[in-house]
């Protein structure tokens, strides 16, 4: 049982508790004696917390947000059609540039579809160095996830000790690719260098001194009851309207469904790997949060099986052309991001270049579900369930 | 009300293990991982990508050219067209670089092109300090990128050698 | 000190009405504490600064002057040079009036504050009712700054400002209650006076009540719903920059110096402690920072509470609380 856990457990009171916010949380009932002008407020792409160019229209009455009208595109920047004119090797550096807080798992995904269109297969070794350098970026992610969730609710602390953790990990990716933020580490058929010397030791050092600090900050944030108090039962969503919006990912986990990509469509090595999917209850605000907390510690279970399994061997396929050329086809490919099911359906036609990239990113389908799941709350909670549905925008509009 | 006084209780416990943790973090000696960036200079990784360089290693390439051959793989691996290679036109001499030209307004440094290099004359510098005031300064041209400071290393230790 | 009769005499020599000579030492007190308040202002910003870094494992600032104790000089000849900008659209009045409200309101709650024996620049007999309802002008200010500012952001702001400061000032004012009653003075020195057993262990629950209200009046960390920058960017000083914004940060800093010092007169014994007299203000100074970094501590600590939750904790938690609390404290003194 995790921290975490037995922090919720102990908790003498979290049903309650739960029952006793939703029901003041319901702001509707109480304001029909007094009616007030709607007030719409223009909320982005500058704001605060607008988690890069995300623009609404919010229109409150009062402090509750009865409207919400998203407009994306701001960061529109035509990957799908930059793609058609790039070679297959080309385009990997582009992916990072997508949902940049987690470039190595849009790298992966690529790769991965590319590598089914052209039926390569990848060595042992390079698989499980994308699991290790994949889940590394998972916990990166999710540790900005609660950074920004931190921040948010107005503890700005926490955001240090997270931020202090993932540079440790920006470290490890320095030290594998040379880049802390555009790694551009996968390559067709492999990654495109062997791990340093000693890197996996640093791994597992780091991986000691990660757990120490998710206790520390999952009792100063996650576990603080007014963190608790501002987030648990606000804006829930039904599994039934998660699947319908189509949510994915740790969003969709945290609504109950044990939907993990890892799991239900497996690829590379972790069949072998032993890990569990997390799921929560009813996909409420400290659902979304917490549920990040219990990934990053399946994500630490998941690298240290895998620094454990790694064999010797190249980490990169034989007899891959310069001028690579996959035969006429399609291929759809998709690995768990950090943000859910990252799809890539590429077309080829026989060319250097490819015919067509369609990205599936999981930000756009979560963020379609704000809407649906924030309007008739207050105007402090939609901003957090914009927030746990953990947008990047450089996914949304690509 | 018992329920409300354990609540309360609760309440007021992980407030102070809130704070508990803060002042331990906060007071403890030597806590800070500030980075005095420009009076320390980072630790960077040994395969740290910085702004592309040709190579010049001492002893065996010349001093105008480093070993660049001039064949233009790092211009077609480029994915934004920042390089442009001409080879020497003179069909008598050895095939040699005429110019070598990199626009790092446009360059993404993703290393593809070193990468690319048959002859690992072209590497990924630890240059991260690329400011400048004028845009036209980050055209770097043969002359300017061999001028730099050069960092003079075996051809073994490239990235490119690997793949 | 002189004394009344020398002053007497001395106006008598010089032809000067008694009023006048009053006027002029109350002015010349009042620009003291107003210079007293500059400097502590700067201490008060440098040592937030220092502390949120602190706690962040961070250095804060370092280069001006030594260890970035000369920041804010910087950072004011820099809010100096800044233009003013002034929103189209904006009440021209209310809106350059409101930073002065809020800084003045802020400032006048100091000058009943006791610091020592007879070191107080007026003794008012309802000093206690002073600094709990002058301060409050400091609302309207902040109404003022949202309403004349023409922002949807700021009015948002404003609105929550005075929801949530009327709210506590309820609670706030009746917690003390209790600490009258047994000093049985509303005057801020007998109430210092009175206080051979600091009133924090005779009075736990009013302290409790005090200090909660008291941060939410002054609008901090977990209360800091007017200027929630996730929801509101900057809340009601969204559209003031330069010296004008400036005032309202001074203002926050001033406000919380003074509510600092009233909870040391109130419940903390004041300037008693041990030593000879003439340290009375050293103690006051010590306790008063004391509970600065308890409010800063708190501040780099929690996370807010959303608005209705901090209605709720007002009306439903705390209000019942200090009237308990005057009830309990009302009984135990009938019986005693």
């Amino acid at each position: 049982m995790s921290k975490l856990e037995e922090i919720k457990t102990s908790e003498v009171s979290l049903d309650g508790l739960g029952v006793d916010i939703s029901s003041n949380g319901d702001a509707g009932e109480s304001r029909t004696d007094i009616r007030s002008e709607e007030l719409a407020i223009n909320f982005g792409p500058q704001h605060p917390s607008a988690h890069g160019v995300f623009r609404a229209i919010f229109h409150v009455d009062g402090e509750v947000v009865t409207k919400i009208e998203p407009k994306i595109g701001y960061l529109h920047r035509c990957f799908e059609k930059i793609a058609e004119n790039r070679t297959y090797t080309q385009f990997i550096p582009y992916t990072d540039r997508m949902d940049y807080v987690s470039s190595m798992l849009n790298n992966w995904a690529y790769v991965l579809t590319v590598e089914k269109l052209a039926g390569i297969e990848v060595p042992e070794r390079a698989e499980y160095i994308r699991v290790i350098v994949g889940e590394l970026q998972r916990i990166a992610s999710h540790l900005v996830f609660l950074t920004t969730a931190g921040v948010e609710t107005g503890a700005v602390t926490p955001y240090m000790y997270y931020f202090d953790e993932r540079e440790q990990i920006l470290n490890l990716f320095e030290g594998v690719c040379g880049a802390r933020l555009t790694y551009n580490y996968m390559r067709i058929g492999g990654v495109s260098a062997d791990l340093p010397d000693g890197w996996l030791e640093d791994t597992k050092v780091f991986l000691k001194r990660l757990a120490k600090t998710m206790d520390e900050t999952d009792k100063l944030l996650l576990g603080n009851y007014i963190f608790k108090k501002r987030m648990i039962g606000m804006v829930p969503f039904t599994a039934e309207d998660a699947l319908k919006w189509g949510l994915t990912g740790p969003s969709l986990r945290a609504a109950g469904v044990p939907y993990d990509i890892r799991k239900a469509d497996p690829y590379s090595v972790y069949p072998r790997i032993d890990f569990d999917v997390c799921t929560r209850f009813n996909c409420d605000n400290y659902d979304r949060a917490s549920i990040r907390s219990d990934e990053i510690r399946q994500s630490m279970r998941i690298i240290e099986q895998a620094i454990e399994q790694i064999p010797d061997g190249p980490v990169k396929a034989e007899g891959i052309p310069k001028v690579f050329k996959p035969a006429a086809g399609e291929a759809y490919g998709h690995v768990e991001a950090s943000r859910g099911d990252l799809g890539f359906y590429i077309v080829s036609d026989g060319t250097t270049k490819p015919y067509r990239v369609k990205i599936q990113g999981p930000s756009f389908g979560n963020l379609q579900a704000l809407p649906a799941m924030a309007e008739g709350s207050y105007f402090g909670d939609v901003i957090l369930a914009f927030g746990t549905l953990d947008t990047v925008f450089g996914e949304v509009d690509r | 009300m018992a329920g409300r006084v354990a609540k309360f209780v609760e309440a007021w416990k992980s407030i102070f293990v809130g704070h508990n943790i803060t002042m331990r973090r906060g007071y403890s000696r030597g806590n800070e991982v500030t980075e005095l960036y420009p009076y320390e200079k980072p630790q960077l990784a040994e395969r740290f990508r910085g702004a592309p360089q040709l190579v010049r290693i001492a002893g065996e390439t010349s001093e105008k050219e480093g070993s660049c051959t001039g064949c233009g793989l790092c211009a077609k691996a480029c994915p934004v067209n920042c390089i442009t290679v001409e080879r020497n036109k003179d069909k008598e001499a050895p095939l040699k670089v005429a110019s070598w030209t990199l626009d790092l307004t446009k360059c993404m440094i993703c290393g593809l092109c070193a990468e690319a290099c048959p002859q690992a004359a072209l590497v990924m510098s630890h240059d991260y300090e690329n400011a400048v005031y004028a845009k036209d300064k980050l055209i770097y041209d043969m002359e300017r990128v061999l001028r730099r400071p050069i960092h003079i290393m075996p051809a073994a230790t490239t990235v490119s050698e690997e793949s | 000190m002189l004394s009344s009769a020398q002053l007497q005499e001395f106006a008598n020599n010089y032809g000067i009405p008694l009023w006048g000579l009053d006027a002029s030492i109350a002015l010349v007190l009042a620009v003291a504490v107003f210079c007293l308040c500059g400097l502590g202002v700067v201490v008060l910003v440098y040592m937030e600064r220092k502390i949120a870094a602190d706690f962040q494992i961070r250095y804060g600032p370092l280069h001006v002057g030594w260890h970035g104790s000369l920041q804010l000089v910087a950072d004011i000849l820099k809010l100096i040079t800044k233009e003013d900008v002034f929103p189209k659209k904006a009440d021209p009045w209310i809106f350059r009036l409101a930073p002065a409200i809020v800084f003045l309101a802020a400032f006048v709650g100091l000058l009943v504050m006791p610091i020592g024996p007879g070191l107080v620049v007026q003794d008012l007999n309802v000093g206690l009712i002073y600094v709990l309802a002058i301060p409050s002008i400091g609302i309207a200010g902040l109404i003022m700054a949202g309403f004349g500012s023409y922002n949807k952001y700021a009015m948002m702001g404003s609105l929550r400002a005075a929801a949530q400061m009327v709210s506590y000032e309820i609670p706030r004012a009746l917690s003390v209650i209790g600490v009258v009653m047994i000093a049985g003075s509303a005057k801020l020195s007998a109430i210092v006076g009175a206080q051979g057993i600091w009133h924090i262990i005779l009075q736990p629950l009013g302290f409790m009540v005090f200090l909660v209200s008291t941060l939410a009046e002054l609008n901090r960390t977990p209360f800091d719903l007017p200027d929630t920058e996730a929801e509101l960017v900057a809340g009601f000083s969204m559209e003031y920059s330069g010296m004008r914004f400036a005032f309202f940060f001074f203002g926050e800093y001033i406000a919380l110096m003074a509510a600092s010092a009233l909870t040391v007169v109130l419940f903390l014994g004041g300037w008693h402690g041990p030593g000879p007299e003439f340290l009375a203000p050293v103690w006051f100074l010590i306790k008063t920072f004391g509970v600065i970094f308890l409010a800063m501590w708190i501040r780099w600590t929690l996370p807010r509470f959303r608005i209705d939750q901090v209605m709720d904790l007002g009306w439903k938690v705390l209000l019942p609380l200090a009237l308990l609390n005057i009830l309990i404290t009302g009984i135990v003194m009938l019986i005693i």
